[in-house]
């Protein structure tokens, strides 16, 4: 019997073929419009959140396959999708070499990747082309290439077909590439310096040029190109720099730049040493806070994915019906209801409590804290069941890859056990144990280097971006901060008498130090916690920042992860208490609660913003 | 290919009769003294040892356990982390005066103690070695440890990148396969899996039989499961040999022969397996050796020294293949070798 591919794998965008990308991936442009806009933008979210997929999805062969009813000049613009890759950029000779020798040589491997793919999707859709047309722009590139001292076999790039002849580009891009590495290990076993006598071709002399000549080709409407610089962390600081000058030149809109991050970017000093700002040099689109912002529409589109997923498996079920609730918790929890429906009714339940006027609304409150209590009386607090779709979702926290991993680890329990036969469903049992074992492993990364090694390892922030983390006492901080927010968010579900029971996420007021702004954005760019605005109460009043702890630490902590959360309010004092100490962060707060010192307006339920 | 093994208290009996330099690599791990201290009677030219930029204060610990004849002749290198260029050139340096003792004597390099990447930046410096240096013997030394911290052994990943001589040759025509020899170390090699963000994911264990005890077995195979859990069905297994080199060079060899792909290594086991690595991508300069820099290390309780070393012939698993390669002889008086433990 063949073997059942996983339905969850999460698959590289790159890897797949446009036709593939078109048909079977679900669209997500339209969550993020200004990507579409006519500038340049960086997009920034954490691994998972689907901006490689995006950005592929943006790409013109695959835009031109799935509006195969219009051709490509009725495009809105032209996307070539460029991945940064590790291995391509990530290599300690040549970061040696820029250092040393200078951009030039960055800013070529730049050059030759887009190039690398801007033929990549000439040849995707050279049917379509004017053969006479390719040939001018294969003998432009050859030119352009020369003339910024490079060598090309005229034979290769002026006989055989139009595909032939653009692989053959190709060729000459991986192989320029190629001797720059080679050239790069020869200093280092060489006595003396050798030359380079290879080909250096920049944005100006090369790829501008190149770019323009590929408008003229037939079909090409006079639309923008989107170059679509896929992670750009995987980029070694000083070529980041190229990146920036070049989104300093504003090229838009004929060439606009979209870069990709995942919040490790380390500089927007140009190679002049100015910095570009946003919004005038470039848009900065964070995804993680576009889902954080609507729950629902993230929602709606992991019900999307794990649908089609779903299907092309072969598998007909639907997604609630993939991942069920675990029966016996549901069931407590229906009872639950009913009693605090009918203490409401009775009068028995305080119905002035401030924020809560509705049956509907005290049920929906209060019912989880109450199973947790009951549990945790019972010492059976580890049998609270998060299993179910709606909560693998809300577990997921706004990243699609943390739906799909954790499904993909129980699909393959399951199936393995299951002889062969495909699964119709995941045991809750399953579902429950994968997602403990997920939830603690996020939890247990974070660890507290030893103070002595912070201090005997330097890690220079001259060297390569490459997701470092320069500041290892950052790391410690974070663990505090978490560890606080998770221990106070479980006894404040603990306590029958708290308002507001359930509570995910901090709103800060005052202005926060620099250190303390360095470990919440260290927390954001680690996934530990996202960052949205909480509207302004007053009409003169900033939005202040809301930090909400990721949901897949919920497990961990065993906190309620469902549905509508409350914030709580705090100062940017007791955020630095917290940092230092969570034993002093949480005895602080219970106490101020039990004298009654906090007011009930420090939390408030957000219903709009919590999914 | 012959490996020998020998406890220590051996040791002095094979290298009595000549002059020898060795270089060593100073560690919070005790390993890195036992072995050098059982040669600390013989005829020694130069004895060299590379020292951190800080040294904490387990590894100053070792330093007093370190033989009073080796102390009045070392010679203390210091290596920046990170294994740079400087790095490289320093250890270069190092090793080619280790040469100057002349086709008489033998180099020895107690390989037990240096961090991956620098061990592989010996490698690849003893690959590219003047062919006249190939006449005289040098050895790697590798001595086992009995036991590993069961806790941990290392954790907080600084970064992630290719290791100096080994960058491969990437190609962005191919998908990328990250091929982890796991060891110990469950989330150093998560990590770098996760940054490479590959199309394909080979994850390798140890060979049983050739583990030195079932705990170790036991653990190797625990956080291989772990692993392979992360990245589904679909990651491919194999396993590797522990002990030949050779062999994990071969095993290498028909694992990444898909020209399809780009290979990036991860020898993430015992410094064997990592020189197995190391010939084969030394032989095959499209492989990339991929390296994570830590933050941390267990200090306190890392690993317990064995009795056994391996030793290694460079003129055998090296030199041989490459040109001009000629396998030095050993001098009459040295013992036979044969594998004794």
């Amino acid at each position: 019997m063949k073997k059942l591919e996983n339905p969850f794998t999460v698959k590289k965008p790159d890897d797949m073929e446009p036709s593939f990308v078109a048909q079977y991936f679900v669209d997500t442009h339209t969550d993020f419009k200004k990507l579409a806009e006519s500038n340049n933008s960086f997009l920034n979210g954490p691994r998972g959140t689907g901006k490689s997929m995006l950005l592929r999805s943006m790409e013109m062969t695959v835009a031109s396959e799935r509006n195969q009813s219009q051709g490509i000049e009725e495009l809105d613009y032209l996307g070539i999708h460029v991945p940064l890759r590790r291995e391509d950029f990530g290599i300690t000779e040549i970061v040696t070499l820029i250092n040393t020798s200078g951009t030039a040589i960055g800013e070529h491997l730049l050059c030759m990747c887009i190039s690398y793919h801007l033929v990549r999707n000439l040849i995707e859709l050279s049917e379509k082309l004017d053969q006479q047309k390719v040939d001018g722009f294969i003998k432009e590139f050859s030119e352009l290439f020369e003339a910024c001292g490079g060598v090309i076999d005229s034979e290769l790039v002026s006989s055989g077909s139009v595909e032939n002849k653009l692989h053959n580009l190709q060729v000459v891009c991986e192989k320029s590439n190629s001797n720059i590495r080679q050239y790069a290990k020869r200093i280092l076993f060489s006595d003396v310096m050798p030359s380079y006598t290879g080909a250096l071709c920049g944005l100006r002399d090369f790829l501008l040029p190149l770019i323009r000549e590929m408008k003229f080709i037939g079909y090409f409407p006079k639309k923008p190109i989107y170059l679509m610089l896929d992670d750009a962390d995987n980029l070694p600081r000083c070529m980041q720099r190229v990146i920036n000058s070049w989104i300093s030149m504003r090229l838009y809109p004929n060439i606009c730049l979209k870069v990709s991050t995942q919040l490790g970017y380390a500089t927007y000093l140009t190679l002049d040493n100015r910095r570009i700002e946003s919004p005038h040099d470039f848009t900065s689109i964070d995804v993680g806070s576009v889902y954080t912002n609507s729950s629902d529409r993230y929602s709606k589109r992991v019900q999307q994915i794990v649908q089609r997923r779903l299907e092309l498996s072969g598998i007909i079920a639907a997604p609630q019906e993939f991942f069920p609730e675990d029966e016996s918790q549901k069931r407590r929890l229906e009872e639950i209801k009913e009693e605090i429906r009918s203490e409401y009714e009775n009068g028995e339940r305080d119905s002035l409590r401030k924020g809560s006027s509705r049956v509907t609304d005290e049920v929906t409150r209060y019912a989880v804290p109450r199973l947790m209590r009951e549990l945790h009386k019972s010492k059976s607090s580890h049998t609270f069941s998060y299993a179910g779709y709606s909560s693998l979702v809300n577990l997921s926290s706004g990243i699609i890859r943390w739906f799909l991993e954790p499904a993909a680890q129980m699909f393959d329990e399951v199936y393995a056990s299951s002889q062969g036969e495909v699964p119709r469903s995941i045991l809750p049992r399953v579902q429950n144990e994968v997602i403990y074992r997920w939830s603690k492993e996020f939890s247990e990364e974070l660890v507290i280097p030893e103070v002595s090694d912070i201090q005997n390892n330097f890690v220079s922030k001259d060297e390569s971006s490459l997701h470092q983390i320069y500041d290892y006492r950052l790391l410690q901080k974070l663990h505090n901060l978490i560890t606080a927010l998770g221990i106070f968010f479980r006894n404040r579900l603990l306590d029958e008498n708290a308002s507001e029971q359930r509570a995910f996420s901090v709103v800060v007021r005052q202005k926060v130090s620099a250190e303390l702004q360095e470990v919440l954005s260290l927390g954001i760019r680690l996934g530990y916690l996202q960052r949205t605005d909480n509207s302004a109460k007053e009409l003169n009043e900033a939005r202040r920042p809301r930090y909400i702890l990721a949901r897949r630490l919920g497990p961990a902590f065993k906190l309620d992860i469902s549905g509508y959360a409350a914030h709580l309010s705090v100062t940017a004092e007791q955020l630095e208490i917290a940092i230092k100490s969570p034993e002093q962060f949480v005895k602080s707060r219970t106490r101020a609660i039990q004298d009654s010192s906090e007011s009930h307006d420090q939390y408030e339920l957000d219903l709009a913003s919590e999914g | 290919m012959m490996t020998t093994v020998l406890s220590t208290s051996r040791l002095l009996d094979r290298y009595r009769s000549r002059r020898i330099s060795i270089l060593t690599r100073s560690s919070f791990e005790e390993r890195w003294v036992k072995c050098i201290n059982s040669l600390s009677s013989l005829n020694i030219s130069t004895f060299t040892v590379f020292c951190s930029e800080v040294k904490s204060l387990e590894t100053l610990k070792t330093f007093e356990d370190l033989d009073h004849r080796l102390l009045a002749i070392m010679s203390e290198i210091t290596l920046p982390a990170g294994g740079n260029a400087e790095a490289y050139g320093i250890i270069r340096g190092a090793v080619e005066r280790a040469f100057e003792v002349g086709v008489d004597g033998t180099v020895l390099i107690d390989v037990s103690s240096f961090k991956r990447d620098e061990l592989l930046i010996v490698l690849s410096i003893l690959g590219e070695i003047h062919p006249s240096y190939r006449k005289i013997n040098c050895e790697l030394l590798y001595l086992e440890a009995s036991e590993m911290s069961d806790d941990w052994l290392s954790r907080n990943t600084l970064n992630v990148r290719t290791v100096l001589g080994y960058s491969g040759d990437p190609r962005q025509s191919k998908k990328t396969c990250v091929v982890v020899m796991v060891g110990h170390e469950l989330i150093r090699a998560k990590d770098i899996i996760d940054a490479y963000e590959p199309s394909k994911v080979m994850i390798g264990k140890g060979i049983k039989a050739e583990s030195i005890n079932p705990e170790l077995y036991s653990r190797n195979e625990q956080f291989y499961r772990e692993l392979k859990s992360y990245y589904g069905s679909s990651c491919e297994e194999f396993e590797f040999s522990l002990l030949d080199p050779i062999k994990v060079k071969n095993t290498l060899k028909s694992l990444c022969g898909n020209s399809q792909y780009n290979y990036v290594v991860a020898p993430l086991n015992n410094k064997i397996s990592c020189i197995g690595a190391g010939l084969f991508a030394l032989e095959n300069q499209d492989i990339q050796i991929g390296y994570s820099d830590v933050l941390e290390y267990n200090r306190k309780s890392y690993s317990v020294p064995g009795s056994n070393v391996h030793i290694l012939s460079v003129n055998e698993i090296l030199w041989v293949d490459q040109k001009g390669g000629v396998v030095a002889t050993p001098s009459e008086e040295a013992p036979s070798l044969e594998l004794e433990i």
